[in-house]
């Protein structure tokens, strides 16, 4: 009952998001508002979920998915407002009755402003898994941010980051990061850019002397991001963008990562980790088949080596961890307000941690109702 | 926290210092650019409404509204024969075909910015489902998206000034071509009026 309960709370957000909508016509300054409604199917091969003992034997699953999105954007003078709000709910159909709820709430608000833009961003995630608390988290990013043309090629990006990391029922994983990041973007023509990003993090875990005994976030760390990629439009319509980045963290002893191993379906990255160096290339390529059918093919090549003081110490072997994803994403649309949405993806980790290999398949089927 | 906060506005700050106006320099210097090197054929006047729009947006699609204005050199003057009229229409003609060439050069640009801000389209929103499955994305993610959005917002507005600017330079030609029409019929009345009188 309950869970019909919360199926039918997670169809009226959606639903409220689609009966809202509603189109700005040409006139820039009018308040502009989106929504869109997406049912999917699927199949996961090799679902692995985690327990308090930590995770549990690996079994293919049937999941339904519902997802929900709610957008608005208005110029009001010198000002430009946006938001978004996306809901999901993941709702298995066999082998477990633990449901997981997503929801994600952007604010953007930017102007013009010292020869530049200056933009706010703030975006709130939060994930819950009623009936096991654990892994529930709330995430806050705020970014405040100045874009600038330099000249007809270079493009200046900096800003301030600040995240908030919060673990309602386990507060010994809380932490914040403070960080600082540059980007400079280059457009060699039309259809490439390049572009070079620098961001420098520092973070502090929220764990209590007492909570000692117990796992925490490391107290003190810092992290250091470099990036560089490029965006290449070719032959009219095809789009390709690339990147490449290596990052090395280094943090007090703590835990390595917090959350599930595997991550999000679509990417095996994983903020909550710590006390690592990370190398991480991805390619995203894009082309409409036609005005109907939209092909994209993502893939994503994470390499992790975690500094293991206490396992060197226990002589045992060191964690490295090599995840690949690749996924292939069709949408076709049926007509102005209804796609059908195809998907197959592959991740796959092989660590020097036997435990913590996996490789699954998952492929899955949506409907999006989106009107426009 | 608080020296982090500080650090990231003076971060900001001193960012913004680095450069001073140089947006506002490549504004200024872009139609001067494009005047050197376009055609400095000479032209009527512009019409006060569209020559105001051009100074409100400094963009090089405007270029052609900042050619060397030339109507001192096509005005007719009382004593001018039908030679002189003749010689004036040719300026204008060298303009209308400067124009045409801008025209065609305006449209090749358009089309690219076209294509540009449907393959920019496409991307935002495989990069919108992407974020869903990856729930969210990580940061660079997020600024990753973020640019691609701004991307698109610039191609609309591209296209936007494309349009405008098109519309213009068609309304510009077709008062050229109606002028060089009237200095054509000038000429041939006053070289008919000539005759008449011997």
């Amino acid at each position: 009952m309950t869970r019909i309960l919360r199926l039918l709370s997670a169809v009226a957000v959606v639903g409220i998001s689609v009966v809202t909508t509603a189109d700005a016509a040409d006139d820039p300054t009018a308040l502009s508002v989106g929504g869109a409604l997406e049912g999917s199917a699927r199949y996961n091969s090799n679902l692995t979920l985690l327990s308090a003992d930590g995770p549990v034997q690996p079994k293919s699953a049937f999941l339904t998915e519902l997802n929900g999105r709610l957008s608005a954007s208005r110029t009001l003078g010198a000002w430009r407002f946006d938001a978004q709000f996306n809901g999901l709910a993941n709702l298995h159909t066999s082998y477990t009755d633990r449901d997981w709820f997503f929801h994600r709430g952007r604010v953007g608000l930017r102007r013009s402003a010292a020869g530049g833009t200056v933009e706010l961003v703030n975006e709130t995630r939060y994930y819950t898994v009623p009936d096991r608390n654990t892994f529930d988290f709330l995430r806050n990013v705020a970014l405040l941010s100045w874009r600038r043309k330099l000249n007809d090629r270079w493009r200046l990006h900096s800003g301030y980051e600040g995240i908030i990391t919060r673990y309602p029922q386990s507060p010994f994983f809380d932490y914040t990061v403070h960080g600082l990041l540059a980007e400079l973007r280059t457009r060699w023509s039309l259809g490439l850019t390049t572009y070079y990003l620098v961001d420098l993090q520092r973070y502090a875990g929220e764990a209590q002397p007492q909570d000692a005994e117990a796992e925490a976030s490391p107290q003190d760390g810092n992290r250091v991001l470099a990036q560089v990629g490029f965006d290449w439009l070719f032959a009219g319509r095809h789009s390709l963008s690339g990147t490449y980045s290596i990052q090395q963290d280094e943090a007090d002893l703590g835990v390595q990562q917090i959350g599930d191993i595997e991550g999000p379906d679509g990417s095996q990255d994983n903020e909550a980790e710590f006390d690592l160096d990370k190398q991480k290339a991805t390619l995203l390529y894009a082309v409409p088949l036609s005005t109907r059918v939209l092909l994209s093919t993502y893939a994503e090549w994470i390499h992790k080596d975690f500094d293991d003081e206490e396992r060197l110490r226990q002589r045992l072997p060191r964690r490295t961890d090599t995840l690949l994803l690749t996924s292939t994403h069709l949408r076709i649309r049926l007509n102005s307000d209804l796609s059908l949405k195809l998907r197959y993806l592959y991740r796959g980790n092989r660590s020097s941690v036997d435990l913590l290999e996996y490789g699954n398949h998952i492929a899955s089927v949506g409907v999006e109702f989106r009107p426009r | 926290m608080r020296r982090c906060l500080l650090l990231g506005i003076l971060w900001v700050c001193c960012a913004a210092a680095v450069r001073g106006d140089a947006s506002g320099a490549t504004a200024s210097t872009a139609p001067a650019d494009s005047a050197q090197t376009s055609t400095p054929a000479p032209a009527d006047a512009p019409t006060p409404a569209v020559a105001d729009t051009a100074r409100l947006r400094p963009d090089p699609a405007w270029a052609w509204w900042r050619w060397p204005p030339v109507h001192a050199a096509i005005a007719i003057a009382p004593l001018d024969g039908p030679q002189d009229i003749l010689a004036k229409e040719e300026i204008l003609a060298d303009r209308i075909d400067a124009l045409v060439i801008e025209a065609a050069r305006l449209d090749t640009l358009a089309a690219a910015w076209q294509a540009r801000s449907v393959a920019m389209t496409a991307q935002l929103e495989v990069l919108e489902d992407l974020a869903d499955v990856q729930l969210g994305g990580d940061l660079e993610f997020q600024q990753r998206t973020g640019s691609v959005r701004e991307e698109v917002v610039q191609a609309a507005e591209q296209i936007t000034t494309f349009a405008a600017t098109r519309t213009a330079l068609a309304e510009e030609l077709i008062r050229l071509r109606s002028l060089s029409e009237t200095y054509r019929q000038q000429a041939a009345q006053l070289r008919e009026e000539e005759e008449s009188s011997r």
